[in-house]
């Protein structure tokens, strides 16, 4: 028998193996890993390794510890709120796998790393391997639109796919949830739904912060769940621990800056201000350390990044950082900041907004920030002295710098929001994590998902106007009211403009990109937005609206290079040379894979499939009747491809020739239907219909044939450029289906025989019909007995499976 | 075993009967756990199909039904603020009654809420958005379908579907503190029980069965045949005769209707706001809405009728289905509303559509009134593909973008609105008057982008038509098939749309694909004077620039040529010129057939053309058509001299026919000068004369005029 003790001891070698590090885990990273059950939040000061901490604890669950295997969910998913926070989590999880030889590709059996932001060209492979453990590191918009059954920058007919694998079977870990926003409430209903909705595998989720209010995760649909939470968080003892208290109690000493932002000074753009702060600044520095300066607006951030530079200071020490740069320059000022200066030279002085509050891991000696809400001050307290590392150098120093009371000096915050803040300062001891209060604020105000929208969501077909349920408010606030903007050298016109690059767009708020428009519009150049129905860039003449993508001219400026988007600058912009696989991404398109190899027929595919579920099945451990419903989907998904429309298509031939020709389901030749918007698998849900419509589960399994790639789901509708059918067929018809269309029979090897079947269509209408319930009676009953997240989940299994046979049969070519 | 109960209580108009149809099956499935429920409208009436007898179902709402805790402590009057009415609020509160327990809770929560946010009065502006969003995050599962049904919420603003007024109230009327009181009219709140009056209106409200002494209270916009308001008595106070149960019912049904924040995917558009069968924000199709006024315009709703047996599940997900943005104005509202809504129909076996227009009326209420009812048929309707012709590269798309910009030109504005107007009207069941209204519509607008450099920038010429558009806008008369004559009007580089507007057509195989503005174009003549003038002025510019590019024959060649009896009505001014002219400019952007139904019979030859005429009208036609008739030796030429276009100009007809026989003789006619031409000349206009003389004309007429002139001597 295995003791506690040893279970820790086991442990401690695991981690420090991994993490490379000479010194043993905190007690509480190994509390994480060994003790039962993993907690519900994490309550643990910044810089004391939550990632590694959660991370290699689930690992350890996952791989290492047979207690807690089965019940640790095979995904880990990450999910962190701002795009920088992902690429510094990703390298260091990376790092530790291979210290621990698991890294490896996804299909390998041993664990994958995937990145789940926007722009990243692999997207997807992940979701082919239900059965592997791997990580999914991601952004808060990739990974909540993907729950939320809407999933950004991915083609909609795999959003199922994705919602399956996000709700099922996996361990979701959310970080810097102060910084989360609306995606926080919606982190906690999901985790409800979770609950309550009954996954065919179980999966949790965990929040990490150092400030997090619990109260803010009781939502509506959580509160019940709330208060049995457990937490973990560093104990008495821990806390006296020099290697905790060193960072707990590092020394902070709290000051009021000597400069103020009033509402005179912060007349022609703060110049007083910024003169005096930039004066107060370099007074404070010590050379050979990082002095940080965080204030509230970018233009005020870029004034200051001058004023040093007039003062004297040299420009080769200085670090400005916000959210209007464009990716390419943001990464090289992110590379730059994570290395330390010199500390035998005159030290460097970092120049932020709040974008830094959820940056990169630093650290600095000299804190200088403007009044900011609370739980914002609290982040940037944590990058003063962070280590702990001045404590025995004389200590650190936080400046805090008051803000006079009104509006126009309190943006981009509230008056109020401010306030409040500034009455938590004055009682404050100093800025030491050991003296900082818990946040008491009450929850901020955020659209709540609630469950009957969730439930809407399930379905993936746009409304009337073609539109789709918005999901946007219950993932961002921030980020939508900007706008993007991108500079090209427009001298020989913008006919042959291709659209922008990832690295190339810079993201302006509407009120500062109105300023530059407006010059542009005075000087007569344009600015250019891309007209998808003309296929061409027309001038922008409307008014700007978030979420708005504008070309402009170099020319005229805009952007700089170092101090980023700037409406006033007037000199050349520099263009971002566009990366070869910028080039080559287009629009993600549905069908996974579209010509094949070589010809496969009906049978043997449908053989090929069924077994590959089966054997799916197993590897993830699902049971019940719903397993058997699975393989009979999976055996019959593709019996409507006997349709000698279809197979026309397979041979290269008419409709009417097919008679005598072999049943096909994937062929050489790549041709298109002859009837548009041909789906061959209504065809195959109709036929298992029309055989086996009383059977057990059968509504399931047509429903699981029908949904397997995504197009034909819970609503059964014709497409608006449809050819009619001719009597005598029709008159119904719907995704190239008449009703009347004669499908031949045929054998599922010697598994299964498929009669032949004349197709009916009355089920696409409301009501009772001959074939029995409409369709989407019959799904909303599904919905309702399995409820999303099981039946998401068999959904994708019978498409993973198609995928995966396809893929044996293809690739294993004698 | 189940019951089919005819409901004829229920009925498809007004609103308050159709929505109480939806209450009682609502209720019936989710109250009764009968969730197989299912209703139909047969005829003018609900049908509902239950497991419950009559019996039964009576006895539910008299004994068990438990109404939806609808309240809306945004609202004044609501019963949640000082001021407020509270004979409905305070009885429920108190009620100690199983049937009111949930009411009760969510009265206590939202009071609990208003006290936290510290109103003393209605909220207003941001802070009600704020409040709202809050409210949303915690009421109980079953009031938010009726949150859903009242306001529309996105992180910008607050919106009100039409069908519950402006957030659950209708100027002064609070829906829920009404509904509560008429909660209290039917039963005893504190225990329950219902009031001796209830049995008999619910046999009112069920049945439709008479007589059970009707309150006097407000029903809102639902009813407005026994609302009052200033058009029904002495004022709004001064209310309606109505039965608590359909105030209560229709509500109830109500909340079948849901709102959602929608968006196009990816679009980084802001999301916009849904709601089920619903168009806002348009003026088409209503007649005198400028699209200054669309933000006060009316909003329709249309209301499916079905026939077969439909559960509540399914009704809930076509609602979901039929969602539509009303919040923007987005490009093709009405239209695409339209049609994209009879497909819907058609796919899930709805028959028809009632249609009801919510009409703002003394500056606060609105009414739901019954405008009418469009069956679904299960063929497409073949006119609106013709539209599709609009959609080319987005025009239309464009054009309506373009002309709700605040600079674009009033005109222009006036134009696109009555375009849409007569596009609404044709997805309405309107046919050929509606196209002709489009085609009319399409040359004006064209006209008036042409004298906008703006325009022509924002927009380009109308798009090719195809031929269907020519064919299937006549109506037989005269002025349309002058006005298809002269819209194909034709010589290599003349296309008579050129003397219309600055443009220039582009081929593609040998036919003309689409046009493009062409501000250097000689060829502009038309203005907005009369048509006899324009079509001198178009006549001498063709002359000339045939002159100038060395064509060798006439410039009047027609792709469609009017038949003799249009062109005399013309001549003898028995057509309204006008119209003419209108459709000309509209027809010249279609493609022209070669003929039009009823032709033939037309194609007789009548007794007479005034011989002026007949004189005149070879000079009119291609010497290739003269030729081809066998009237003209092949190398021969008969010419219009520009003499003869003067001289008729001016009124000099006798000139004009002295130097036309000139010509024609040398042509080898047969034609004799005579002392009494002068007298045959006299009583003709010559520019209307010229005119008509310029209208290509149908060949066998023609060749009828030509044969008198060259068979036997003409003396005139």
């Amino acid at each position: 028998m295995i003791k506690q003790q040893d279970y820790e001891d086991l442990y401690r070698e695991f981690f420090i193996h991994a993490a490379d590090i000479t010194e043993g885990p905190y007690p509480y990273q190994i509390r994480l890993a060994v003790e039962d059950p993993l907690p519900e939040l994490l309550d643990v000061p910044t810089g004391l390794g939550k990632t590694a901490a959660v991370v290699l604890a689930w690992l350890w669950r996952r791989r290492y510890d047979k207690r807690f295997k089965d019940q640790t969910p095979r995904r880990l998913v990450y999910c962190l709120p701002m795009r920088a926070l992902v690429e510094q989590t990703h390298r260091n999880i990376k790092t530790w796998l291979i210290n621990l030889g698991q890294l490896s590709q996804v299909g390998d059996g041993k664990i994958s790393v995937h990145f789940l932001m926007g722009g990243e060209q692999d997207m997807k492979s992940w979701a082919e391997y239900p059965e592997e453990d791997m990580i999914l590191i991601g952004t808060q918009d990739m990974l909540l639109s993907r729950a939320l059954m809407r999933g950004y920058g991915m083609s909609r007919y795999q959003w199922p796919i994705h919602f399956a694998l996000l709700h099922n079977d996996a361990q979701w870990v959310f970080d810097e949830v102060q910084l989360m926003g609306a995606g926080l409430p919606t982190s906690a209903q999901l985790d409800a739904f979770r609950r309550t909705f009954n996954p065919a595998l179980p999966s949790r989720s965990l929040w990490i912060s150092a400030t997090l209010n619990k109260g803010w995760l009781a939502t509506v649909d959580m509160r019940g769940f709330v208060d049995k939470f457990s937490v973990l968080a560093l104990n008495e003892a821990e806390k006296t621990k020099p290697s905790v208290s060193v960072r707990r109690e590092a020394v902070k000493r709290l000051n009021t800056a000597e400069t103020k932002l009033t509402v005179e000074s912060a007349k022609q753009g703060a110049k007083t201000y910024i003169a005096g702060l930039a004066k107060e600044v370099l007074e404070k520095h010590q050379d050979g350390s990082q002095t940080l300066v965080v204030v509230n607006t970018v233009a005020r951030a870029q004034v200051f990044y001058g004023a040093l530079m007039k003062q004297g200071w040299d420009e080769r020490n200085t670090l400005l950082v916000h959210a209007r740069f464009r990716p390419k320059e943001r990464q090289a000022i992110n590379a730059r900041l994570i290395e330390a200066p010199d500390s035998k030279g005159p030290g460097r002085i970092v120049v932020a907004t709040q974008a830094v509050e959820a940056g990169v891991d630093i650290s600095c000696r000299v804190l200088f920030t403007e009044l900011a809400p609370w739980t914002s001050l609290v982040q940037r307290f944590g990058r003063c002295n962070r280590y702990g590392e001045w404590n025995k150098k004389g200590g650190a120093d936080v400046f805090w710098v008051a803000i006079e009371e009104a509006d126009e000096t309190a943006r981009p915050y509230d008056a109020e929001e401010l306030a409040n803040a500034r009455t938590k300062l004055k009682q404050l001891k100093s800025a030491s994590p050991a003296d900082l209060p818990g946040t008491g604020d009450t929850a901020p105000l955020h659209p709540v998902l609630r469950r009957k929208d969730f439930l809407d969501l399930f379905n993936t077909d746009p409304d009337l106007s073609g539109y789709d349920v918005d999901v946007s408010p219950y993932i961002r606030d921030a980020d939508d009211l900007d706008v993007l903007l991108f500079w090209r050298d427009l001298n020989d016109g913008s006919e042959d403009q291709p659209k922008p690059y990832r690295d190339e767009i810079c993201r302006a708020s509407i009120g500062q990109a109105i300023k530059l428009i407006e010059r542009l519009r005075k000087s007569g150049r344009p600015s250019l937005i891309w007209d998808s129905l003309a296929g061409k860039w027309q001038r922008f003449e409307g008014k700007l609206r978030p979420g708005l993508t504008l070309m402009l001219d170099a020319a005229i400026g805009g952007y700089d290079s170092k101090l980023g988007f700037q409406p006033e600058t007037e000199t050349l912009v520099a263009i971002v040379p566009p990366l070869q696989t910028d080039k080559d991404s287009e629009v993600y398109d549905g069908d996974h894979r579209s010509m094949q190899k070589r010809a496969v027929p009906m049978a043997q595919h449908l053989c090929n499939a069924e077994d590959v579920v089966r054997a799916l099945s197993v590897a993830i451990g699902l049971n019940g009747p719903a397993t058997e419903a699975l393989a009979t989907a999976v055996r019959w998904h593709d019996a409507g491809k006997a349709h000698p429309v279809f197979q026309g298509t397979m041979h290269g031939c008419k409709p009417e020739e097919t008679g005598g020709k072999p049943l096909l389901a994937k062929s050489t030749l790549n041709g298109r239907h002859i009837r548009p918007h041909f789906r061959h698998e209504l065809a195959s849900a109709l036929v298992w219909l029309e055989q086996h419509g009383t059977a057990d589960h059968a509504d399931l399994i047509a429903y699981l044939i029908a949904a397997h790639h995504g197009k034909v789901r819970l609503s059964l509708r014709a497409m608006p450029e449809e050819q009619e059918p001719q009597p005598p067929l029709g008159p119904r018809f719907a995704r190239g289906i008449w009703e009347g269309d004669r499908l031949p029979g045929f054998d599922i090897a010697a598994r299964e025989s498929v009669a032949p079947v004349t197709l009916r269509l009355d089920l696409m209408e409301l009501g009772e019909g001959e074939m029995g319930p409409s369709w989407t009676a019959r799904t909303q009953k599904l919905l309702q007995q399995y409820g999303p997240l099981y039946l998401a989940w068999l959904e994708a299994l019978v498409r993973l499976a198609d995928w995966r046979a396809t893929r044996q049969e293809q690739e294993n070519i004698p | 075993m189940t019951n089919e109960i005819l409901l004829t209580g229920c009925t498809p108009t007004p609103l308050a009967y159709y929505l109480k149809a939806l209450g009682i099956l609502r209720l019936v499935a989710e109250q009764q756990a009968d969730p197989d429920a299912a209703g139909r409208w047969e005829g003018e009436h609900f049908v509902l199909r239950t497991k419950l007898t009559r019996e039964e179902l009576e006895r539910f709402f008299l004994e068990q039904y438990q109404p939806t805790p609808i309240v809306a402590p945004w609202n004044g009057g609501s019963g949640f603020f000082q001021k407020d009415n509270k004979e409905g609020i305070d009885p429920i509160r108190k009620s100690k009654s199983v049937r009111f327990s949930q009411y009760r809770k969510t009265i206590v929560s939202a009071a609990e809420l208003v006290r936290r946010w510290k109103f003393k009065e209605r909220p207003k502006d941001d802070e009600k958005n704020r409040f709202l969003i809050a409210l949303r995050a915690q009421l109980a599962n079953e009031v938010l379908p009726w949150f859903d049904a009242a306001i529309m919420l996105s992180s910008e603003r607050t919106l009100f579907p039409p069908l519950l007024g402006t957030g659950g109230n209708d100027g002064r009327l609070d829906f829920t503190n009404n509904f509560m009181q008429r909660l209290n009219e039917l039963f005893d709140v504190a225990t329950g029980a219902p009031r001796r009056s209830t049995v008999g209106w619910l046999d009112h409200a069920l049945y439709g069965k008479a007589g059970y002494g009707l309150i006097s209270k407000a029903i809102g916009q639902f009813s407005p045949g026994s609302a009052g308001g200033p058009n029904a008595s002495t004022g709004f106070q001064a209310s309606a005769l109505i039965n608590p149960w359909d105030f209560v019912l229709m509500l109830e049904g109500a909340l079948s209707f849901a709102a959602a924040v929608t968006r196009r995917l990816e679009s980084g558009e802001m999301g916009a706001l849904s709601f089920p069968f619903t168009v806002r924000a348009s003026g088409v199709g209503s007649g005198n809405v400028s699209m200054g006024d669309e933000k006060q315009a009316r909003a329709e709703m249309w209301m499916p009728l079905w026939d077969s047996f439909v559960s509540l599940g399914e009704l809930k997900t076509l609602f979901a289905e039929g969602r539509t943005v009303i919040q923007r104005r987005p490009a093709k509202d009405g239209l695409e509303f339209s049609r994209a809504v009879a497909a819907l129909g058609v796919d899930r076996g709805v028959s028809a559509f009632q249609r009801y227009a919510f009409l703002m009326r003394s500056g606060k209420a609105y009414f739901a009134t019954p405008i009418g009812r469009i069956p679904v048929s299960r063929k497409r309707q073949p006119e609106i593909g013709l539209l599709d012709d609009l959609d080319r590269g987005g025009w239309l798309d464009r054009l309506r973008r373009f002309a709700r910009r605040d600079e674009t030109p009033g005109r222009i504005k006036q134009n696109v609105r009555r375009l849409e107007d007569a596009i609404f009207a044709l997805t309405q069941g309107g046919t050929r008057n509606s196209l002709q209204q489009i085609l009319i519509q399409l040359g004006r607008i064209e006209r008036s982008c042409a004298v906008s450099k703006d325009a022509q920038e924002g927009v380009s010429p109308v798009p090719v038509l195809s031929e269907s558009w020519a064919i299937d806008a006549d109506d037989g008369s005269s002025e349309y098939r002058i006005a298809c004559a002269l819209a194909g009007l034709y010589a290599p580089g003349m296309p008579m749309r050129a003397h219309l507007s600055p443009v220039k057509p582009v081929f593609w195989e040998k036919a003309i694909d689409r046009w493009l503005w062409n501000t250097e174009s000689r060829l502009v003549v038309w203005s907005s004077g009369d048509i006899v003038t324009n079509l001198i002025r178009t006549l001498e510019t063709r002359l000339l620039e045939a002159e100038r590019q060395g064509l060798d024959d006439k410039p009047l060649d027609g792709f469609f040529r009017a038949d003799l009896d249009a062109v005399l009505h013309f001549l003898d001014r028995r057509t309204d010129d006008t119209r003419i002219s209108d459709l000309v400019a509209g027809l010249a952007c279609a493609r022209l057939p070669r003929e039009l139904s009823g032709q033939a019979e037309r194609n007789t030859i009548p007794d007479a053309a005034p011989l002026v005429f007949a004189l005149l009208k070879p000079l009119f036609v291609p010497n290739n058509t003269l030729r081809w008739l066998e009237v003209l030796p092949a190398d021969v030429s008969l010419l219009l001299h520009r003499s003869v276009v003067r001289w008729l100009a001016s009124g000099q007809v006798d000139r004009a026919i002295e130097e036309a026989s000139r010509r024609l003789r040398m042509a080898g006619f047969h034609v004799s000068p005579s002392r009494q031409m002068k007298k045959f000349a006299s009583g003709v206009a010559g520019p209307r004369l010229l005119a008509a003389l310029t209208i290509p004309m149908e060949t066998g007429a023609t060749a009828y005029i030509c044969r008198q002139l060259t068979e036997e001597a003409v003396t005139i």
